[in-house]
């Protein structure tokens, strides 16, 4: 039997087994929301207690709601998580907030291992991010580069547009990459003339605008995290999207060349 | 709107995705097979700013505490038995040395656990079994405001010794001497749990005491019997009901109050 059927059969039959088995689960979730600072009294013992007191009290319901269609372990996991949000709601009504210090801003600016590291994990948070908007994810990361003048090419079109107008797409990036930096409004009128295009109706700037500043504050917001993890604003939205890009070009670069050796190592005349 | 219908168990009362709807969300991230999601769910993500906003969360807290969600094959998202969830990133334009990375950190920790309970051993090992010491070591090291005395290590250290040595039966002379200590002179009425109790993992048990003179808080602490503290709780009334979230074994359990023990015992869970 596989680890989660294992699991699933503890919680239909020893549900008291499978909540000891989670004990680390709980324990790691409780001090992520204990970091936040709203739980000044409390020790982590006495949190867990709470959340072990509200699933054993719940664990009826849980067996009735799941259906199995995702791991027990995730979906536990977000019922306990569920829980701490709950007692940090009661806890904001009730009693002074006492948020988390700041972060002091480090003197050094120096990439070491670390940084690295989190740097990297960064990354790939913003990159599942904005995997989350779905088919507007190509829209929202051109617009994003346009706006903080990210390198753009024909290619990066291609994700967000159907059949995007060779000429119009050319145009438009000889006039987003202009030495003389664009007025933010001259770049959305910019980037709708492309989108237009593709749709064949006509989007006013102005909404262009509204939306991608729209989706730049929950992209903030997503990535500060819930309880909050970070201290992201526009300013280091950008330097974060600059190294995605960076990175992702990179990677498209060494894809290329894995291919063209393939290539050429088929017998393939590349015309590079 | 209509796929919705289709997959009821995924979504809540208000449209939204429900919590196993957000975490099939996030297996799927790991697992990179988003594009196995039924449509409806990944459709109502893209336009959904809340549930945007939970899938990220728990997406953040899964793959922070990835060793806690090992590879398992997925019930829905799996066609055959893969290490996906290890590798979910590897065509990503961020995979690089990380796995190196995290191996070595793992050696690191295995290593300091080595040598943390080796110390822990020979510190065992070479203490006097005295009263006075006994009292010094259990009392003297509590500290209001403190996490839990015994546990000087990291967190990831602590959760490391609990799992690497469960409770026994065997009886450790240093914890049995605190539990057989004569305490004397103390304004504290122990009115549960028994001096020596037995429960199942996952049931309640209650403390409850009388004290003129004790207001204030007191500390109630459950070590194992390596003396590990698994739990260490705040009374800030006369009455705590405890759920055992303790593994099978032998544990003590002590009562202080700002440096005075006032009362032990002991639970056996079962």
């Amino acid at each position: 039997m596989d680890p989660n059927s294992l699991e699933i059969e503890l919680l239909m039959h020893n549900p008291a087994a499978l909540l000891l088995n989670y004990q680390q689960v709980i324990g790691v979730i409780v001090q992520v929301y204990l970091r936040s600072g709203f739980f000044k009294d409390e020790s982590k013992d006495e949190v867990v207690q709470y959340v072990n007191d509200q699933l054993l009290s719940r664990i009826d319901i849980i067996r009735e709601q799941y259906n199995g269609r995702a791991l027990l372990r995730t979906y536990l996991s977000a019922v306990i998580r569920n829980i701490c949000a709950e007692l940090l709601r009661e806890r904001q009504r009730n009693s002074f907030i006492e948020y988390f210090e700041e972060p002091v801003e480090s003197a050094s600016y120096e990439t070491d291992q670390l940084s690295r590291i989190v740097i990297k994990q960064e990354l790939i948070r913003l990159e599942t991010i904005l995997m989350l908007f779905g088919p507007l994810q190509g829209r929202l990361e051109v617009c994003l580069r346009a706006l903080y003048r990210l390198p753009l090419a024909k290619s990066d079109f291609l994700c967000c547009c159907k059949n995007p107008d060779d000429k119009a797409v050319n145009e438009a990036i000889k006039y987003l990459i202009q030495p003389v930096p664009l007025m933010e409004k001259e770049v959305f009128v910019c980037l709708n003339q492309v989108f237009n295009y593709e749709k064949g109706k006509t989007i006013q700037p102005d909404a262009l605008r509204k939306w991608v500043k729209a989706r730049t504050r929950e992209l903030i917001v997503l990535l500060n995290g819930d309880p909050k993890r970070s201290n992201y604003n526009e300013e280091t939205l950008q330097i974060l999207l600059e190294k995605y890009c960076i990175e992702r070009a990179g990677h498209q670069h060494s894809d290329n060349n894995k291919i063209r050796n393939d290539k050429t190592s088929a017998g393939y005349n590349s015309p590079l | 709107m209509s796929e919705k219908i289709n997959y009821p168990e995924l979504f809540g009362e208000e449209g939204h995705l429900n919590e196993e709807g957000t975490a099939l969300f996030v297996d799927a991230l790991f697992l990179g097979k988003t594009s196995r999601l039924p449509g409806a769910i990944r459709d109502h993500v893209s336009s959904c700013e809340r549930c945007r906003k939970e899938v990220t969360g728990l997406f953040d807290l899964v793959s922070e505490n990835r060793a806690l969600y090992p590879p398992v094959m997925h019930p829905v998202l799996d066609d055959v038995q893969e290490d996906l969830r290890e590798g979910s990133f590897k065509n990503t334009p961020f995979d690089s040395r990380s796995k190196r990375f995290f191996s070595s950190w793992r050696i690191a920790a295995s290593l300091l656990i080595v040598l943390c309970a080796g110390a822990a051993a020979i510190y065992y090992l070479t203490v006097d079994d005295k009263d006075a010491q006994i009292r010094q070591e259990i009392v003297g090291k509590i500290k209001p405001g403190e996490d839990l005395f015994f546990r000087a290590q990291e967190e990831t250290l602590h959760y490391a010794v609990n799992q690497a040595v469960p409770p026994t039966s065997a009886l450790n002379p240093k914890l049995e001497a605190m539990f057989n200590l004569q305490l004397r002179g103390v304004d504290f009425v122990l009115k549960s749990p028994q001096k020596v109790t037995t429960v199942r993992v996952m049931e309640r048990i209650s403390w409850e005491w009388q004290s003129k003179s004790l207001n204030h808080r007191l500390t109630l602490m459950i070590m194992d019997d390596s003396g590990i503290n698994r739990n260490q709780i705040s009374l800030t009334q006369k009455k705590y009901q405890f759920i055992v979230n303790l593994p099978p074994g032998l544990y003590y359990w002590v009562i202080v109050n700002e440096g005075e023990l006032l009362s032990t015992g002991k639970i056996r869970v079962i």
